[in-house]
């Protein structure tokens, strides 16, 4: 047991040696904190149309359309791709007004949503991105879980 | 804050304080690293099944049921994100079962990452890993990656039986050190030998991807 022991301390230091996790993304891992949303509600993703077997997706690039819930909030992001960056069409199926950021890796774009609950957010950068919803009542904010686009 | 426990350090970094978040991410980062690396993902998906990995403990460092099972969290979300990118980049899906041999019989080329290795039986060791077969060589980088080594998550994490973890990783050992004294001048990593059948129940189909582009 002692020479497994041995071997794998010495396999783990060429291997951290060789293949190590980037220091950037540790970087940017670390970062990541501060996208932290303390007492919001988490909205889930529940469907995704990049997902979806291609049979039944259309022939041109349709946007793909992504939908979060959290009780009785629904989030439908429909994403375009947009000359390198995103743009983001966007209904949150909530009663009453809210003020949308919707978090990506290059920052934030913050935008008020209309009386239906519809907005716009662009450019977006690709990668991980989140959207948080903040209500003019006294609700709960809800974000959606991170997605990659 | 030295000798705060895994679960500390959550409940600490999900008030915000950015010193326990930074231990977790060292102390966790190689493990989530070996996962995506364990999915053949390479480059900006790599990239982004990390990323993804550790915003989804963001969002959940309030909600983690046990936090001191981390590393299993850890574990399972990252094989989530790299299932999903699998999925969303389709052709991509790893090819099963083509060949048992993780390389040919060509030593790799000597190339930029050997330099980075200060001793010969450094560059040995590191050529003799990457002729054991993909399923051994995932086997080993995540028990080598856990800082607690938890049988359970190396299972789910490959699909496994728990049971047989132990017994196929001593296997791997066992196969990496008969490498390491056959020297990579004879012998294949696999051939048609006994061992190779009792491998096979336990650890699947090997995954046919040479492992390459590695930086």
């Amino acid at each position: 047991m002692r020479d497994d022991d041995r071997l794998v301390e010495a396999l783990r230091e060429v291997i951290e040696t060789t293949d190590p996790p980037p220091q950037r993304l540790i970087d940017a891992a670390k970062a990541s904190l501060t996208w932290r949303t303390a007492d919001a509600e988490l909205a889930e993703l529940i469907a995704d149309s990049a997902t979806e077997p291609v049979a039944i997706r259309s022939a041109t690039e349709a946007p793909r359309l992504l939908t979060f819930t959290a009780g009785d909030t629904v989030v439908v992001l429909e994403v375009t791709r947009d000359a390198g960056a995103h743009r983001i069409m966007g209904q949150v199926v909530a009663a009453g007004a809210a003020t949308v950021e919707v978090r990506h890796a290059d920052g934030v774009v913050s935008v008020t949503t209309d009386a239906d609950g519809r907005f716009r957010a662009a450019p977006v950068a690709a990668g991980p991105i989140s959207v948080s919803c903040r209500f003019d009542d006294d609700r709960p904010a809800v974000v959606t879980s991170w997605v990659s686009i | 804050m030295a000798d705060l426990s895994v679960s500390e350090l959550v409940r600490a970094a999900s008030r915000g304080d950015q010193l326990a978040w930074d231990r977790l991410v060292d102390a966790h980062a190689s493990l989530v690293w070996a996962v995506v690396r364990s999915h053949r993902l390479h480059g900006g998906d790599a990239e982004d099944a990390f990323q993804s990995t550790w915003l989804r403990l963001v969002e959940n460092l309030e909600r983690l049921v046990q936090p001191d099972r981390l590393a299993a969290w850890l574990v399972t979300t990252a094989r989530r994100e790299c299932l999903r990118l699998l999925r969303r980049v389709g052709a991509e899906l790893p090819v099963l079962d083509m060949d048992d041999h993780a390389q040919d019989a060509a030593a790799p080329d000597p190339g930029p990452v050997e330099a980075l290795l200060a001793r010969e039986e450094q560059v040995t060791l590191l050529r003799a890993f990457q002729r054991l077969r993909p399923r051994c060589q995932d086997l080993l980088r995540l028990t080598v990656a856990a800082a607690d080594p938890r049988y359970t998550d190396v299972a789910a994490e490959l699909d496994m039986p728990v049971g047989s973890v132990g017994p196929t990783r001593q296997r791997c050992l066992e196969h990496l050190r008969r490498i390491l004294h056959d020297g990579d001048t004879t012998s294949r990593d696999t051939n048609s030998g006994g061992d190779t059948a009792g491998d096979t129940n336990d650890t699947g189909p090997a995954h046919a991807h040479p492992r390459t582009g590695r930086r």
